[in-house]
């Protein structure tokens, strides 16, 4: 099953959905979506003729989870992609629409720190019983590509479009010489400043580096 | 002369204003024909940023080449880490067809566009090869009686279309010559300021870096150690604070920026300059000379 036809299915079964990309191999068909769109994705797909749930698998990429919901379809396997922030670390659960995903999010959840709300089974199932909720032995610390002696000049950069930012004492240094307090630099006109924004933004810079642009800032430290 | 868009960079205007002021002042007086870039940012910073997001990177120096090209000037350089992050970007635009397809795209969603059309010189190269230092001599009214030991900065070294990575450096010699300073030679004049290395270990920055050059100058006549680059200066001014609490035998050196060095030539008066806003013992540097 071809990705567009995987696609078109999902946007005839989820009006509103959001996919951000598609692909597909020989036999093997991926699209990325929503975290919301997860359990009726999985519902309209296992509603295909011979469609079985196969499994879930999780990737830790330092700032998200990806999780991979995996169904076998009209012999190939179309792989649901969806990455979740680990600050919140949470999706709806899928097991009481496909039972056999219980046991798989059981182990996502322990092993990776992934909650599953409505998910039926509250005990452990791989780890002990009083193993330490904050200790996952699969998840990473929350980090991201951009190492921490860059960290603060990438947050300068995007802020005001200089790499060591534009401080009072500067503007007042400046202004003593007798020059603009800010140079002509972006910082000097706002709406320069958001169209610079905008652009850094349209490059990926946020998506690889893990950049919360609602906080202006990484989301690691 | 083509009028040249001016790339101040982020340390020079936010640190060192008074370096800016002798830049106008100096251009001016040699009829280089300058315009601010309005709209500018930072080249990106190429030792710790550049490397930790190229595709970010070379899109941000795509944006500040494209507003050059819109402003119809070529790109004269305040700084050299800016100068080899900006001459880079341009060498990879012009020879990565991909690099440059994707740029364009971003680019071209904020309504502009690189065509190449821009020449990125370093000042000195500028001031060397398109005023040329006969002129800059003419110009001078109080040559500036000093012995310098040149710390050249190991960006000014890069060389895009040209293989003598010397060049540039000899350039600097003769604009303090022409300024009527002597520059006298100290045997590490290649070793780096130490300012990539402190990003990652501030002690071996100074132990590896900084105090070796201290104790070679002190060897010598130097009055003064003399910079073409910001980000130089800003890391050899304030860390001989550092670099002194770690061997408390080391000399200290008013530090010069040659745009510094020329103004004074030219006559402009050391008030303009603005020293005070410097760490000692540059503050203290034109006392020293003109009381």
């Amino acid at each position: 099953m071809s990705a567009d036809t995987v696609r078109r299915l999902l946007e005839r079964r989820i009006p509103g959905a959001r996919f951000t990309s598609a692909d597909s191999g020989a036999r093997r068909t991926g699209v990325t979506l929503q975290a919301g769109d997860v359990r009726n994705a999985v519902q309209a797909l296992c509603a295909e003729p011979g469609a079985r749930f196969m499994t879930l698998t999780a990737v830790d990429r330092g700032t998200d989870i990806d999780l991979l919901y995996h169904i076998s379809l009209r012999s190939g396997v179309v792989t649901l992609r969806v990455a979740i922030a680990k600050e919140t670390s949470a999706i709806e659960s899928i097991a009481n629409l496909v039972p056999a995903a219980e046991l798989v999010e059981k182990e996502v959840a322990e092993l990776f720190g992934v909650g599953f709300a409505g998910h039926p089974r509250a005990a452990n199932l791989l780890l002990p019983a009083d193993w330490p909720v904050g200790k996952r032995p699969l998840r990473k610390p929350l980090t991201g590509s951009v190492i921490a002696q860059a960290r603060i000049t990438a947050e300068n950069l995007v802020a005001s479009g200089s790499s060591i930012g534009v401080a009072r004492s500067s503007m007042a240094r400046r202004e003593k010489a007798g020059l603009p307090k800010v140079p002509p630099m972006v910082a000097a006109d706002p709406d320069r400043l958001r169209e610079f924004q905008e652009f850094v933004k349209r490059t990926g810079f946020g998506e690889r580096a893990g950049f919360d642009w609602a906080k202006g800032k990484l989301r690691y430290k | 002369m083509r009028r040249q868009a001016l790339f101040l960079g982020c340390v020079l205007p936010l640190r060192f204003p008074g370096i800016e002021l002798a830049a106008r002042r100096v251009f001016g007086q040699l009829g280089v024909p300058c315009v601010d870039l309005e709209g500018y940012s930072c080249c990106p910073e190429p030792v710790v940023l550049g490397l930790a997001d190229r595709e970010l990177a070379l899109a941000v120096s795509a944006r500040n080449l494209a507003l050059a090209e819109r402003a119809d000037a070529d790109l004269t350089v305040m700084c050299n880490g800016c100068y080899e992050t900006l001459a880079e970007a341009d060498a990879a635009l012009r020879h990565d067809a991909g690099a440059h397809a994707r740029v364009a795209q971003l680019l071209d969603g904020i309504g502009t566009r690189y065509e190449g059309g821009v020449r990125i010189k370093h000042f000195v190269e500028l001031l060397h090869e398109d005023v040329g230092v006969a002129r800059i001599a003419e110009q001078v009214t109080t040559p500036v009686d000093v012995t310098v030991a040149v710390h050249y900065g190991c960006h000014l070294f890069r060389e895009v279309e040209h293989e003598d990575t010397r060049r540039k450096p000899r350039m600097l010699r003769a604009l303090i010559e022409a300024a009527g300073a002597r520059v006298v030679d100290y045997g590490l004049e290649d070793l780096c300021c130490g300012f990539p290395i402190s990003q990652f270990d501030k002690r071996a920055a100074m132990q590896e870096r900084l105090l070796p050059k201290l104790r070679a100058l002190g060897a010598t006549s130097a009055e003064a150690v003399l910079f073409c680059c910001p980000a130089c200066l800003n890391q050899f001014e304030s860390g001989q604070g550092a670099a002194g609490d770690l061997a408390a035998d080391v000399p200290r050196y008013p530090c010069v920026h040659i745009l510094e060095l020329l103004a004074l030539a030219f006559g402009m008066r050391p008030a303009e300059l603005h020293l005070d806003a410097r760490f000692a013992p540059s503050r203290e540097f034109v006392d020293c000379f003109w009381g």
